[in-house]
């Protein structure tokens, strides 16, 4: 299983070093142009930190689909059940690899926050918010995998786009019609940031102080569902592998390709 | 004669970093070699933790604005044993061909299940200290009774995986690196009681700023804090290693330590409110120790029983 790790993060090194270019690039970008002009905004680090973040945890997304591709093909899936273990292993290693790749992202997003923090001379820790987009794109993972595995790369994506296409109907359909007091009322998050931007105060103290409020106001039942989340998502993770295990064989001898 | 074979899987494994003229096998270290790769690893975490670790944990951490800087003193503080171990090893030539951070969940249930369960128990055995040595009554702070307790689990076992990516910065040091080595040098028991002293010494900067776990109002503060931590940290030692060698891996461990940091401490501060944690510190500390020791006492002589199979 090893070697098959090894192999996936070998196949795209070559990735993972343009795009550690590219997040280099666009930090060193929105460092020269929001520190550099002047006055250093306190206020504008942990949005930065967080906006490169997200560029981050997208660019990984982006890599799931090189990730995934190469093993979903029918000619590697006809050598893959000749090889040594069991096709179970073939799969695991791949939830691993994208495990690994998250995982990577995560530690990178850290580093990217400590820079920030030097240059902006404030605490920069957007480690929750990057974990919570990390949960999503894992969920979502969870998803396509075993639709990949058993309909191949390009119509599990295409599924993968359809679901997606439906979470932003219903994000735009609740923001159009539902209640968003929480977003754009007179207590909102939009004009918590536009003060805390006028005022120039760290963000982060800020959202802590909001998030405390809230929590405050949450009933038991609702901190208990909303902080059970990361472990229902590994939940999942853990029955798409087995759900993937279990279409494997039939996907090698699909008849699209 | 090499042949032009020879010759190209040689370069592709120069290439690929599997080249075995570099590698050397540790299992051939004379004990010279160990001690001298301890002596690296010990000069690299302890010249981090404390060149770093006394700017990590301001005093007065909540009135104290925490800069950049701080940051990343924390980083290197809180990294620095896997930065130590990954320095020792790489001057050494030993590579990381044990895979410790390979969770190997094949054939290991048990270890796995294991690094829940004994956290818990650490956990459970720690209420029932605290409720009995500051009479706190075993009655929860709040009138919600068993619900509070299933909130605070949920709200702090999801602060666990955050915790999880932090604590690889020390596992993969102590367990992953140096309770090993001392293994070879000192057998079981020294690699358990050495380890633990040296990794509660670890701890020195912290237990003086900010008084971890033992509070700056201990007698004798703050010798008796870094001895107690030294205690402390010799039974969660038997704890995590009894993990590792069960799994063969670090993800236990760390497992376990992440609990036991997030969740084991929501438990305790249910049962008693803010103001009695503050003004009981040292006692608090004291049942930390305590339960350590009960529950790393049995997962010690479980390894000595067990010595040839685990």
């Amino acid at each position: 299983m090893r070697g098959l790790i090894y192999k996936d993060l070998y196949l795209i090194r070559h990735k993972c070093v343009s795009e550690l270019i590219m997040i280099l690039l666009l930090t060193a970008v929105v460092i020269v142009l929001t520190a550099l002009p002047g006055d250093v905004p306190v206020a504008a680090a942990p949005v930065m930190a967080l906006f490169v973040n997200m560029y981050i945890v997208l660019l990984v997304a982006v890599l799931y689909n090189d990730i995934i591709k190469i093993d979903t093909t029918k000619e590697w899936g006809f050598y893959s059940i000749t090889i040594p273990g069991t096709e179970k292993e073939v799969i695991a290693a791949k939830y691993i690899v994208v495990f690994i790749v998250y995982f990577i992202a995560f530690v990178i997003c850290t580093v990217i926050d400590i820079i920030m923090g030097i240059i902006y001379g404030t605490s920069v820790d957007s480690s929750m918010a990057v974990f919570a987009l990390i949960l999503v794109n894992i969920f979502l993972n969870a998803i396509e995998m075993p639709l990949c595995y058993r309909f191949g790369s390009e119509r599990g994506g295409l599924i993968r786009i359809a679901i997606t296409l439906f979470v932003l109907l219903v994000v735009v359909t609740y923001l159009l019609f539902g209640n968003i007091g929480w977003l754009m009322g007179e207590d909102g998050i939009f004009w918590i940031i536009k003060d805390a931007k006028d005022k120039d105060i760290n963000i982060m103290n800020v959202a802590f102080d909001r998030v405390s409020k809230t929590l405050k106001n949450l009933t038991l039942l609702e901190v208990i569902i909303s902080s059970m989340i990361p472990h229902i998502v590994v939940v999942i993770y853990y029955i798409s592998y087995r759900i993937s295990c279990k279409v494997y064989k039939k996907g090698v001898v699909r008849d699209d390709i | 004669m090499i042949s032009e074979n020879e010759e190209y899987s040689s370069c592709k494994a120069i290439e690929l970093g599997l080249d075995d003229r570099w590698y050397q096998d540790p299992k051939t270290f004379s004990k010279k070699k160990v001690i001298a790769e301890v002596a690296v690893f010990l000069a690299v975490t302890f010249g981090l933790m404390m060149t770093f670790g006394w700017k990590a944990y301001p005093e007065n951490i909540t009135e104290t604005k925490i800069s950049g800087w701080q940051n990343l003193c924390y980083y290197l503080s809180a990294f620095s044993p896997a930065i130590g171990s990954i320095v020792a090893r790489y001057v050494f030539r030993e590579g990381f061909r044990d895979d410790s951070l390979f969770p190997k969940f094949t054939g290991n249930f048990k270890g796995y299940l294991m690094a829940f369960v004994l956290p818990i128990v650490f956990g459970i055995i720690n209420c029932v200290l605290i409720t009995f040595s500051l009479k706190a009554g075993f009655t929860f702070k709040d009138g919600n009774g068993i619900l509070d307790v299933i909130a605070a689990v949920s709200l702090y076992s999801s602060n666990a995986y955050i915790a999880f990516f932090i604590l690889i910065g020390e596992e993969l040091g102590w367990r992953g690196f140096l309770y090993d080595k001392l293994e070879v040098l000192f057998g079981l028991t020294g690699s358990i009681v050495i380890g633990g002293v040296i990794w509660g010494l670890w701890h020195i900067p912290p237990l003086i700023t900010i008084g971890l776990d033992f509070g700056k109002d201990a007698p004798g503060f703050p010798v008796t804090n870094i001895i107690l931590m030294c205690v402390f940290c010799v039974g969660g030692g038997a704890v995590l290693q009894l993990l590792k060698k069960l799994t063969d891996s670090v993800v236990a461990p760390i497992i376990a330590h992440a609990i036991i940091d997030t969740v084991c401490n929501a438990l305790a501060l249910l049962f008693i409110s803010g103001e009695m944690a503050k003004d009981n510190q040292f006692a608090m500390g004291c049942c930390l120790l305590v339960s350590s020791m009960i529950v790393g006492i049995p997962c010690y002589l479980y390894m000595l029983r067990n010595r040839k199979t685990v």
